[in-house]
């Protein structure tokens, strides 16, 4: 029998056999609940450029008929005989994109073992009339102990799923590549930090089109570390530090404390490096660094020095707890105001992290938790916000989880913003965005969208600093790997004349690469 | 091959005996002498089955043979599998070599020829961290030449065209050892194709491509753009195989090519060079066969890493609870003379009851560090470390450990096996959930994830009766760990517990190692929370010689007393001190007859090293 001219109507048959039927709705059975679905995209605000949320649906069923359906436009429909739902992009795309503003709803059905479909409540979602910023820029490692070894700067397309290196340090020996910051969210003006290994300690900076690689450290400062650019684009703020960190037996293990830090400015015109004694004071520890948006004051976090506590007594790290201070600046006259408090957290047992000012300069978005200056590692550290004008600070409910928030950042429009939470598995954090709506309020975080909607059941890496940027990195990976191995090209910071010299002896870093080659025993 | 030879025998006899011996004697060395699954005990390899694991790999130029060996390395979890494994590998070797040595000349010279580069392999492989992809690199860049050579495309397009094709795909999967191949086919075009052109173009690819990918194609560097798992010589494996092996084709191949030609032939050509090489009786024969067994003989012999593999043995062996086994390697392996050796020495110990009863049988000159590893070396064996917290229930120590060693030696099953029960022990289900969804990705231990996935959803140790031991042993209260200062935590350990034996027993000894006897004393009322039966002996030794030096007796004294058995050594132990009334003196006697005591360690081990 010949079969050919058969074929294409076998196969036409075999596909209809194969696929879920659209499941009629006088026979649905309703269930009364929202489904359970993973990652949870339920009651959320979503922007209208995201990429496809796609999710599993965490319900027992032997097929699986999800419909998207919106105000105005085609419905979209996915069936699947898997609960893993994968929802096709240019659909997605045109739905979202003509229905801004609107309400986006997804009704799942489910077949059960008799072949009777269910459907469950719609998930209602709304998306947003405002688009989110199209990179997000994050540093992917391993939870990190004392020993790292592999760890990479990526960009990620929140428009889509692809995601892109822009440094990974098996290119520059196997060195810790950390703190990314980019200018006012430009792809082509961003700076990150190189620790330990053969290319050195050093700063490398990408400034519209070139690359440098400079040496920070100076007579009066460590090697800088958290950092903050200024809007202008010609001043860096940073913090050096002194990191030690240490071991609990009980619950998280890993805490960190500072033994010392000051604030820096580094000039990327003149190369220099500058402070004032009252961001640099040795009886105070100041980190964390902030400019406002419009550049006229320092944010930053600050805290007595190590000697207020008695030396033979216990352990202080439990009392160092942070206070938000910041102080005016004046860019073009080079002029420092007073340091001015702005929420004195130590007063009330808490202590204040990661400060980042709305960019319409309206609030302070940051970390507070029970002491200490690492919120990462602080399971009771959650996101604030600060109203600049009233004082008044709210804790963000919506936002906040039993675990770890940390790390955020704003979008340009302040429409949206990112951070960090460990409330997945609370060894991992992973970027969640939350869109702010005109009079504050934020919505239901939900967690960056993957193509696999398993993804993070088995990614054991962490998200860090996640940073938005307006575009794609342009600058090649491979040519940042070459300038980080230039050494014969660095640039050694010149230090502020009127400052004097300070740096104590080098000390034995925490965190350290792992050692390749044979064991010696 | 030619049907006979000079005597009569058949060349097929020669032939059939070589290609058996050969790959037997493999196998036998394999399982028997290196042990293959001490591959997989040094190189822990991962392999799960599960995309974005397999996509990791897809990313750089020689990716793709990584994978494949991470595969195979699989493999090596059982010894058989592993020789076999290894076996096979080294017959595709052979046969490759066969087929390109066919086509370099019509009649090998050496019968056993194809087998040589194996035996180079072979002398590497003694060294347990060398990469399998090296080898499974080599298989396809041979493969590829032999492809390359046999194909009968002269004209200058097509052959640049095959060699382009073959090239780029052979370098995007192998990486470093493309440039095996390059070298092989180059050197071929050039002395048997008499081409130049060519071969000038193979040339510029050789170097033009991994620079190409390495600036615009692939996130490596240059290095490992041209060399990544070509197993060139001076990588820290031993220096003359990998040398012998890298070279050994293109050697080959001028050898061959140019051999026959003014000015080689001058000495191709001479006598001696002629019989060994051409005429094959049966005495050329036995003797190139008598050389390939001595070759192989004294490179086994040279490049061995006895210690290695005992220090290996010992790793497997503790990681699966044989602690009989332990402190036999330990012993006959030379490993007391290491740290870890001692480490895991002292573990076994331990779980054999023999702790507190021998410890000092064994020379314990490394003091405390010979309980915890040395600080500078903790790194280098993270889940081993891991190990010894784990059992004594300083669970967050185990964790700590068990992510240094995932940073350190990535995510192997035996670290993520541990993350997972530590993490189920501290309740953060989801956590194990991750270390078990990866688990379950893998061929080996998807049925013991799934085990342990199911104790989460029950929330029920009955059936881990470890884990049920360990919860019970758990700190309640936070402090801080002091790396150099372990005992701390055993202090802790025993006022949550104070029937946390191996806590007390650690505790304990490491007092008497560092010579703390008076706070050793201090803590014998522990003794009655763990039941022994008898006083351990290290213990009265300690009692005896504290009530001797102090005449002390306000201690609490031990459950079972004393020994008549221990007073009367003792006695004779001081017996001999005043017979030579010199310490000095008394050391020899003492040591032949007591060396295994604490009064030994206390007199002349711990106060030497003090």
């Amino acid at each position: 029998m010949r079969l050919k001219p058969y074929a294409g109507f076998l196969f036409l048959l075999f596909c209809i056999s194969c696929s879920v039927h659209k499941p009629v709705r006088e026979h649905n059975a309703p269930i009364n609940r929202l489904p359970t679905i993973e990652p949870d995209y339920t009651d959320i605000v979503l922007p209208p450029n995201s990429a496809p949320m796609n999710f599993i649906v965490q319900e027992a069923a032997t097929a699986y008929y999800v419909e998207f359906s919106a105000k105005t436009g085609k419905s979209l429909v996915v069936s699947s005989s898997s609960p893993s739902i994968r929802i096709p992009f240019r659909p997605w795309k045109e739905l979202l994109n003509k229905n801004r503003g609107h309400t986006l709803q997804i009704t799942v059905y489910i077949r059960d073992q008799h072949k009777a479909w269910h459907s469950f409540q719609p998930i209602l979602n709304e998306i947003a009339a405002d688009d989110i910023q199209p990179y997000l820029a994050y540093r992917l490692i391993k939870p990190l102990y004392v020993y790292w070894d592999q760890m990479g700067l990526y960009q990620r397309d929140l428009t889509s799923f692809r995601e892109r290196p822009i440094i990974l340090n098996r290119t520059t020996g196997g060195n810790c590549v950390n703190c990314h910051s980019f200018h006012n969210y430009n792809p082509d003006r961003f700076l990150f930090h190189m620790r330990a290994g053969e290319v050195g300690t050093a700063m490398m900076l990408a400034y519209d089109g070139n690359i440098y690689k400079i040496d920070t450290s100076t007579s009066f400062n460590r090697a800088t570390a958290y950092r903050a650019w200024h809007p202008n684009g010609q001043i860096v703020a940073f913090s050096a530090n002194t990191v030690n960190q240490f071991f609990h037996t009980v619950g998280e293990n890993r805490d960190v404390y500072d033994k010392a830090s000051d604030l820096v400015l580094y000039n990327v015109a003149n190369n220099m490096i500058t402070s004032c004694p009252d961001i640099a004071t040795s009886e105070r520890m100041e980190t964390y660094p902030e400019w406002s948006p419009d550049g006229k004051y320092l944010y930053f976090c600050a805290t007595d020095g190590l000697q207020v506590y008695d030396p033979e007594g216990e352990h202080p790290y439990r009392q160092i707890k942070y206070d938000l201070m910041r102080i005016p600046f004046d860019a073009a006259t080079n002029f420092w105001g007073s340091v001015e408090p702005v929420l004195l957290a130590s007063e009330f047992g808490q202590s204040v992290t990661h400060p980042k000012v709305s960019p319409d300069g309206q609030y302070v978005l940051f970390c507070m938790s029970s002491y200490g200056n690492f919120s990462i590692y602080k399971q009771d550290a959650d996101l604030y916000l600060l109203d600049t004008q009233t004082k008044e600070y709210d804790r963000l409910y919506l936002l906040n989880s039993d675990k770890t928030e940390s790390y955020h950042s704003w979008s340009r429009d302040g429409r949206w913003i990112v951070f960090s939470s460990k409330r997945e598995d609370g060894v991992c954090a992973r970027p969640y965005f939350s869109h702010v709506d005109a009079s504050g309020h934020f919505s239901k975080p939900y967690v960056l969208p993957q193509k696999n909607p398993a993804f993070y059941r088995t990614f054991f890496k962490t998200y860090n600093i996640p940073e938005f940027i307006s575009g794609p990195v342009r600058v090649r990976p491979q040519k940042l790997a070459r300038s980080a191995w230039d050494n014969n090209n660095v640039i050694k910071a010149n230090l502020d004349p009127k400052l004097g010299e300070r740096v104590e002896e080098s000390e034995d870093p925490m965190w350290k690469p792992v050692q390749k080659g044979r064991k010696k025993i | 091959m030619h049907s006979s030879n000079k005597t009569g025998i058949s060349m097929k006899f020669w032939a059939i005996l070589i290609n058996s011996a050969f790959p037997l004697s493999y196998f036998m060395i394999f399982y028997f002498r290196i042990d293959a699954k001490l591959f997989y005990q040094a190189q822990q390899p991962v392999f799960f089955f599960h995309w974005p694991f397999i996509q990791s790999f897809t990313t750089y130029a020689g990716g793709l043979n990584e994978l494949l060996a991470a595969f195979l390395t699989q493999f090596f979890y059982r010894t058989w599998s592993g020789a076999v494994l290894l076996t096979i590998l080294f017959a595709c070797i052979a046969l490759v070599s066969y087929l390109l040595i066919r086509r370099l000349k019509n009649r090998s010279p050496v019968l056993f020829l194809h087998w040589l580069p194996t035996l180079f392999l072979f002398i590497l492989l003694h060294d347990y961290d060398f990469p399998l992809a090296v080898t499974t690199g080599f298989v396809l860049a041979l493969l590829a030449a032999v492809l390359f050579i046999y194909s009968n495309f002269y004209n200058i397009i097509f052959r640049g065209g095959i060699f382009i094709g073959l090239y780029t795909v052979l370098y995007y999967i192998t990486g470093g050892p493309a440039l095996l191949f390059v070298a092989i086919v180059l050197l071929y075009d050039l002395i048997y194709q008499q081409k130049v052109i060519l071969p000038a173009i193979y040339l510029g690819f050789a170097f033009f491509v991994p620079l190409f990918s390495s600036a615009f194609l692939f996130i490596q560097t240059r290095g490992s753009a041209y060399f990544l798992n070509l197993g060139l010589p001076g990588e820290g494996f031993a220096f003359w195989p990998a040398f012998f092996l890298l070279f050994f084709f293109p050697a080959l191949v001028l050898f061959f090519g140019l051999g026959a030609r003014a000015p080689f032939s001058t000495i191709t050509r001479t006598k001696c060079v002629q019989a060994f090489f051409s005429e094959r009786t049966t005495l050329t024969i036995v003797v190139q066969i008598c050389i390939a067994f001595v070759l192989s003989g004294a490179g086994t012999l040279f490049f061995a890493q006895k210690k290695q593999q005992a220090m290996l043995t010992v790793d497997y062996a503790a990681e699966h609870h044989l602690w009989q086994h332990v402190i036999e390697v330990v012993q006959n392996g030379h490993l007391l003379d290491t740290y870890i050796g001692r480490y895991q020495l002292n573990r076994a110990l331990y779980f054999t009851g023999q702790l507190c009863e021998s410890m000092f049988a064994f020379p314990q000159v490394a003091g405390y560090p010979g309980l915890f590893m040395p600080e500078n070396i903790r790194h280098l064996f993270p889940i081993q470390y891991s190990d010894l917290f784990y059992d004594l229930g300083l669970i967050n120590e185990a964790q700590h450990w068990a992510h240094e060693a995932l940073s350190v030696t990535g995510d192997t099953p035996r670290n993520l096996q541990r993350l997972a029960l530590v993490y189920i022990l501290k309740k953060e289900y989801a956590a194990a959930q991750k270390c078990l969804a990866l688990l379950s990705r893998t061929s080996r231990y998807k049925r013991w994830a799934n085990q342990l996935a199911d104790v989460i959803e029950k929330k029920d140790f009955s059936s881990y009766p470890k884990l049920k031991q360990l919860d019970g042993l758990m700190l309640k209260s936070d402090f801080i760990v002091i790396p150099s200062q372990p005992e701390v935590c055993l202090e802790e350990l025993l006022s949550v517990n104070n029937h946390n034996k191996m806590a007390y027993e650690y505790y304990m000894m490491g007092l008497l190692l560092d010579g703390k006897v008076g706070r050793f004393m201090n803590r014998l009322e522990g003794l009655q929370h763990i039941h022994y039966q008898q006083t351990p002996r290290h213990f009265e030794e300690a009692i005896l010689m504290y009530m001797m030096n102090t005449g002390r007796r306000d201690f609490a004294p031990p459950p079972a007393g004393l020994s008549a058995n221990t007073i009367a050594a003792f006695q004779d132990y001081i017996g001999i001190l005043k017979k030579y009334n010199n310490p000095t003196a008394a050391y020899r006697e003492l040591a032949a007859k007591y060396g295994n005591t604490y009064w030994f360690y206390a007199s002349y081990i711990y106060q030497k090293d003090q």
